[in-house]
């Protein structure tokens, strides 16, 4: 084997083996899966059924109630016309899953507020908002049935339980899509951070535990920075990597758990909860809002999953390379008694700038300064990795060309200014680290 | 004579510093080569252009007659006065690392570093760790790896620096053993008095420049006062009465009321037999000795005297 690949070879293997890299890169993708699968749990975990006595003034409301509108979250029960809200009242015990909604005998017709709801406890507002929503919805769809000749399931076939706009370009929802960018924006944020200061770290531990002077005498300095940047940048690309393959896998095991648990929770809770014990038709449990969207960020992640592959890399290689050998200079120009925390900061910079612009992105993907910051090389990898869940192929390629073009330039620059400052200042001691002697060992070395 | 390396007229300047400055050395085949100097004078500034971790700005570097270049890394091993090791990595698998950095094959380094881990009785240090060990066992490592690819030259920098004095035994005898079967040794160091015991040769360097070259028994005669020491039993007037043959009394140690240790320098070319003639009878002589200059005065004397020309005519020769 060459010596480059020696190199190479030891400070990945190093790397690799570590407890904290397996470890990082195994709870990085179960965090960012339970970000995406944290509102099902907790809608799983507090989840409660709501039983709603009905007492009815009007002519159908109650029942069209009871016969459409029950659900998992929400059962209505439309009591006998017979009983009075009073003797509704004495015989069920108000608790915090069971309520006696007291129907206006103007709802439907000419009012639609429904009436008064009765409950000793406090229902959450959740429960309130979806009666709410129910009776609108029906108010709604009684109207239209008066102005048509139409039934109430032709009325609910044409309108449809949600309003959805169709969007132009690609096909993620916008949720889905601020998620991804901000993903994208703080993993290369963090990688390329990570990765650079191994860079510097390792080149500090070289020099200051003087094993240094031993390798040089086997290989050049310039190469032995390249064997450090490359296997580093390798155990970056590796971790990306198994961050991808176990998020998939996390987020396609959870899929297949949220397909199945609830619906056998809520069956459960139906037989359990029904006062009478005389409900005996069989009610299909229907999937929550949450459920519903966290399937669907599923398929939109998969849909994303081609464009992310192609473009992250260079992004990463570009940005890893731009920083790990601004990282490098420090390293190599470092003394074991100097603070590098000053010489750092400037690096750090605009790395930590891109993060903010990364975080306006969500809001205004169009924005001036998304743009020309996902251009300009230091601030590239970051912000462009936030901007492409919303970069169009057709009419926006070129940028991602052009940034990717603009990136490689800088790190040809910054790698040549890095292997000149290291060349030097490797076997310097006792020199002070300064912007001064930085440059000084730069020109020296030409 | 043949000579590994011969440098000449090697300038090396760092800004507006100058670390070498117009230097001239030959060393020659399967000697020990002592690099003496004081700190800062150039000493690792010459030993990092052999190890072509950097470059002269001027003069030429020539290994065994050829210009010094990239396959002669293979041939040289270095231990560097400040060394060190990764302290986190196992002992064997280091060693193995440096070895293969050094042109050596896996197996090759797996079969010499057994051979040397067995000789120094550490083998189950194998998967120890450097942080692990003392800075005197880390020392042994470190000079293993540096002889494990059987280098024809070997650059040793302070090597008995932190080593207690049997492991400086220990080194020295590999060291020597390593001359024998003919590797030639830069023995870079401020102990003068290992220098007197190992090098032939030496080059003392001051302020980049060479004040000081030579073989070492003729430089330490060329630099002796002429003085002899003495010891004797008997009567000290009795002694005094020999120095009429033409001596003078430098210094006189009475251990005892008949034992004395006297140093005594001829006036003129006066042998010294003319003197233990003269005592003979009346004096019991324990032992004479020609009182040699210590390296460690050369030393000293050289760099003070440094500007007069100090410097052995005939090369190494």
């Amino acid at each position: 084997m060459n010596k480059l690949g020696l190199i190479i070879k030891r400070e990945y293997k190093t790397r690799v083996r570590k407890k904290s890299f397996i470890i990082l890169s195994i709870i990085t993708p179960m965090l960012i899966s339970m970000l995406i699968m944290m509102p099902v749990i907790i809608q799983k975990s507090t989840f409660r059924k709501s039983t709603i006595l009905i007492v009815d003034n009007t002519v159908t409301m109650g029942e069209l109630l009871e016969r459409t509108k029950s659900s998992q979250f929400i059962k209505y029960v439309n009591m006998p016309p017979e009983m009075s809200i009073e003797e509704v009242a004495d015989k069920y015990e108000n608790s915090e899953d069971t309520m006696v909604l007291h129907l206006n005998k103007n709802f439907g017709i000419i009012s639609n507020s429904p009436g008064q709801l009765y409950n000793d406890k406090h229902p959450g507002p959740s429960v309130i908002n979806n009666i709410q929503d129910d009776c609108f919805d029906l108010f709604r769809k009684i109207q239209v049935l008066r102005l048509t000749k139409l039934n109430l399931a032709q009325i609910d076939k044409k309108l449809g339980t949600t309003c959805t706009i169709q969007y132009e370009g690609l096909g993620i929802n916008p949720q889905v899509r601020s998620y991804l960018s901000l993903t994208g924006g703080m993993l290369m944020y963090l990688l390329v951070l990570i990765y650079g200061v191994q860079v510097m770290k390792g080149i500090m531990e070289e020099k200051n535990n003087r094993i240094i002077e031993i390798i040089l005498s086997s290989i050049k300095p310039v190469k032995l920075m390249w064997g450090k940047i490359i296997g580093i940048g390798l155990v970056g690309i590796t971790q990306f990597t198994i961050i991808i393959i176990t998020s998939i896998i996390f987020l396609t095991v959870i899929k297949d758990v949220i397909d199945i648990d609830p619906s056998q929770i809520v069956n459960n809770q139906i037989q359990t909860m029904d006062p009478d014990g005389n409900i005996t038709k069989n009610i299909i449990p229907k999937m929550s809002i949450q459920q519903l969207n966290a399937i669907r960020s599923i398929e939109d992640l998969k849909n994303y999953l081609p464009t992310f592959l192609l473009v992250m890399p260079f992004l990463f290689v570009g940005g890893y390379l731009l920083y790990a050998s601004f990282f490098a200079a420090v390293g190599s120009a470092s003394n074991p008694d100097t603070e590098t925390q000053q010489f750092i900061l400037p690096i750090t910079i605009p790395i930590i700038f891109s993060v903010f612009i990364a975080t306006t992105i969500m809001n205004n993907p169009g924005s001036d300064l998304a743009f020309y910051t996902s251009m300009f090389p230091l601030t590239s990898p970051v912000v462009m990795a936030a901007r492409l869940p919303y970069i169009n192929w057709a009419t926006e390629w070129w940028q991602i060309v052009t940034a990717i073009t603009l990136l490689f330039g800088s790190v040809w620059l910054s790698t040549r200014f890095a292997a000149r400052v290291y060349r030097t200042a490797i076997l310097l001691y006792g020199q002070k680290l300064s912007y001064k002697n930085i440059w000084k060992w730069y020109k020296q070395s030409s | 004579m043949e000579h590994i390396i011969t440098a000449s007229n090697i300038t090396k300047k760092f800004s507006n510093y100058t670390a070498l400055d117009d230097v001239n050395i030959k060393i020659p085949k399967g000697a020990i080569y002592g690099l003496l100097g004081p700190n800062g004078a150039g000493k690792t500034t010459f030993i990092r252009l052999i190890n072509q971790i950097t470059k002269p700005d001027s003069g030429e570097l020539l290994y065994k007659g050829e210009p010094l270049n990239e396959t002669h890394i293979s041939k040289i091993g270095y231990l560097p006065e400040e060394r060190g090791l990764y302290k986190k990595m196992k002992i064997g698998e280091q060693a193995l690392y440096l070895a293969q950095l050094k042109g050596m094959s896996l197996n090759d380094a797996k079969l010499k570093l057994h051979y040397w881990f067995e000789k120094f009785d550490i083998l189950d240090w194998w998967n120890r760790k450097i942080e692990d060990l003392s800075k005197g066992m880390a020392q042994k490592i470190q000079f293993i790896v540096t002889v494990l690819h059987e280098p024809e030259l070997l650059i040793l920098d302070e090597p008995f620096s932190g080593f207690d004095p049997i492991n400086t035994e220990l080194i020295k005898r590999e060291i020597l053993e390593l001359k024998k079967k003919g590797t030639t040794i830069i023995f870079s160091t401020h102990n003068m008095q290992s220098v007197e015991e190992i090098c032939s040769y030496i080059t003392l360097i001051d302020q980049s420049k060479i004040i000081l070259q030579g073989n070492v028994k003729r430089i330490r005669t060329k630099f002796s006062d002429n003085e002899y020491e003495i010891r004797f039993e008997g009567n000290m007037i009795s002694f005094t009465t020999g120095l009429w043959t033409g001596f003078e009394l430098i210094q006189h140690t009475p251990l005892s009321n008949t034992l004395h240790t006297v140093i005594v320098k001829p006036i003129g070319k006066t042998s010294i037999n003319t003197l233990l003639a003269a005592i003979i009878n009346s004096c019991k002589i324990q032992y004479v000795k020609e009182k040699k200059a210590s390296m460690n005065d050369i030393f000293i004397r050289a760099v003070k005297e440094n500007g007069l020309t100090l410097e052995e005519t005939n090369n190494n020769e």
